[in-house]
């Protein structure tokens, strides 16, 4: 395991575009936290509605969910620059064993899913001590179960990058299928099948349940609790990560999906020709 | 420690109705060193790349040291397989200290590897600011990482200039002298004369010939005839069975095949009978080049 990152690392701590890629992530992701806290709607500071604890546990995190599909990129690219060097076919000949390189890359997603909970913890924290003016502790970790559900996302997508990338072994294509899979496809599919089958079907398409782990949160009730008004029908101003039981079975579906995506990366790089 | 190296059993690799290799059945053993010759296209490199485990045959079976495939195997070999393949951002010592750890060799020996393929003064250039010869150079020291007892080698040489050629082939003679294993592809027949002591020649994935050189070389002696209408008596002495095949070189002049150096004192005899005045005979040189073309017709 050890050595596995050891090699891992060599290859890609010098390599540019991974560098490049992971430091663009950190910038775009801060950046947006920091003009969201600066926005306002209304004349109401969005900073001090959406980024007071709790609130913060919930909108972080999806705010980060945004910048997900970048961290698949980087999936693809590592693990398409091997087919593409045809390092993967040299470490072979060279004693390692296919699964062994596979290994390799999903200790890396999962070191990238780390950093990625990292700086997402920070953020939220941070934004969450500036803007809440009646801090305490029990406050400050109300919530931030969701930071656990944000992981499984992060490395939900990039497990779906690293299939995508060992079937095609092509790192344009890979990306422009990963992409067009992600923001369009399935949002067609689902469209198409919600017209002529039941709509609960669709809840479980890969992409759907992995977007759920992280919800939109409840903009409105937070505005709106913010700002002294209260919603009609009483309900929570503390808005909810998302329906528990939602949460029960996205959760558990979206680990199965990590496992498909997973099983499919070692099959494939295990049977194909290389 | 066992004598067998490598043994094929029935490989046969197809790529659509294509067929690479047909049926491949061959034993490697310790301290053998073996060229495989064939046209482009024979399946030379299907053929290691299959037993080096990159590529997975439809039917047929190998083991290495008696032991069935396993990646860990490989370790202790040195394998060049086509093109090199290296991560071009990365210097080449970068680029061997990966290959060494998955070798599970210490990193104290990649400037050996380095100073004897004459790149050490450039180990902190990236691989892709490389010439070819010189990433062809890496990729022999990759193989020679560890010292391993085996080194499968297809066509070193690629790429390389005449003093490039001739330093390679010397670390190839260097490593065979210190008793190693060694297969070696190649289109260079005169590298592989030299070199190697057995010989494999494939054409279209089947395998034509197989053993030591010396005995493929010896197999079929010839010999240079000239006569007047030395056609005709080529045509008479195949009739006779006297020799295997003959070649018309001019109006005056064929070489035959025959199947012993002995078989001359009677082919002599029978051109006197048959009315023929020979005027010349002259052993040929049978060298390995020769026996290749030959045998691929």
């Amino acid at each position: 395991m050890k050595k596995l990152l050891q090699i891992e690392w060599l290859k890609q701590s010098s390599f540019a575009g991974f560098n490049v890629l992971v430091i663009v992530h950190f910038f775009l992701f801060a950046l947006t936290v920091a003009g969201v806290s600066a926005a306002s709607i209304n004349g109401i500071s969005l900073g001090g509605s959406i980024y007071k604890f709790p609130n913060a546990w919930s909108v972080v995190p999806w705010i980060a969910s945004w910048f997900n599909l970048f961290l698949g990129l980087i999936a693809i690219i590592i693990t398409g620059n091997e087919f593409s060097y045809k390092t993967f076919r040299q470490q072979v000949l060279c004693g390692q064993s296919r699964s062994n390189i596979i290994t390799g890359k999903v200790i890396m997603l999962g070191i990238l899913s780390i950093y990625a909970f990292i700086i997402t913890f920070i953020a939220t924290s941070v934004v969450g001590l500036i803007y809440t003016t009646d801090f305490d502790l029990v406050s400050f970790w109300d919530g931030s179960e969701v930071m656990l559900v944000y992981l499984v996302q992060t490395f939900a997508y990039m497990a779906l990058g690293m299939m995508i990338s060992t079937l095609l072994r092509n790192n344009a294509l890979s990306i422009v299928l990963y992409l067009c899979y992600a923001i369009l496809v399935e949002w067609i599919f689902r469209i198409i099948i919600n017209a002529s089958i039941a709509n609960s079907v669709t809840e479980y398409f890969p992409i759907k349940i992995i977007s759920n782990l992280t919800p939109l949160p409840d903009f409105t009730n937070m505005l709106m609790s913010s700002s002294g008004m209260t919603v009609e029908g009483g309900a929570s101003p503390i808005p909810q990560l998302t329906d528990p039981v939602n949460l029960y079975v996205t959760i558990p579906v979206a680990l199965v999906y990590i496992g498909i995506f997973l099983s499919i990366t070692y099959y494939s790089s295990n049977k194909k020709n290389l | 420690m066992s004598k067998t190296i490598l043994q094929c059993s029935g490989i046969t690799k197809k790529y659509g109705v294509i067929t690479a290799i047909k049926n491949l059945h061959t034993t490697i053993n310790r301290g053998e060193i073996w060229g495989i010759l064939g046209p482009n296209g024979s399946g030379k490199t299907t053929t290691l790349a299959v037993i080096t485990g990159v590529i997975n045959a439809n039917s047929g079976s190998f083991t290495w040291f008696d032991q069935d495939y396993k990646p860990e195997l490989m370790k202790s070999m040195g394998i060049l397989l086509e093109t090199p393949n290296f991560y071009p951002y990365l210097s080449l010592v970068k680029n061997l200290k990966i290959y060494a750890k998955i070798k599970g060799v210490p990193e104290s020996d990649i400037p050996r590897v380095l100073k004897l393929v004459k790149l050490y003064d450039r180990r902190k250039w990236a691989f892709q600011t490389m010439s070819l010869g010189m990433k062809q150079r890496l990729a022999l020291a990759t193989c020679l990482l560890g010292d391993p007892d085996v080194l499968i080698l297809d066509e070193p040489t690629n790429g390389l200039d005449p003093e490039g050629i001739s330093e390679v082939r010397e670390i190839i003679i260097n490593e065979a002298k210190k008793g190693k294993t060694i297969i070696l592809a190649s289109h260079i027949l005169s590298e592989v004369e030299k070199i190697c002591t057995h010989v494999a020649i494939l054409k279209k994935g089947n395998l034509l010939a197989s053993g030591k050189v010396t005995n493929l070389l010896d197999a079929s002696p010839k010999f240079t005839l000239v006569c007047k209408e030395a056609k005709l008596l080529g045509i008479d002495l195949e009739k006779d069975k006297l020799i295997h095949s003959f070649e018309e070189i001019d109006d005056k002049t064929i070489n035959v095949t025959v199947t012993s150096e002995d078989s001359i004192e009677q082919i002599s005899k029978r051109s006197y009978e048959l009315g023929y005045t020979l005027l010349k005979i002259d052993a040929v040189k049978n060298d390995l080049e020769k026996h290749f073309m030959e045998i691929i017709k």
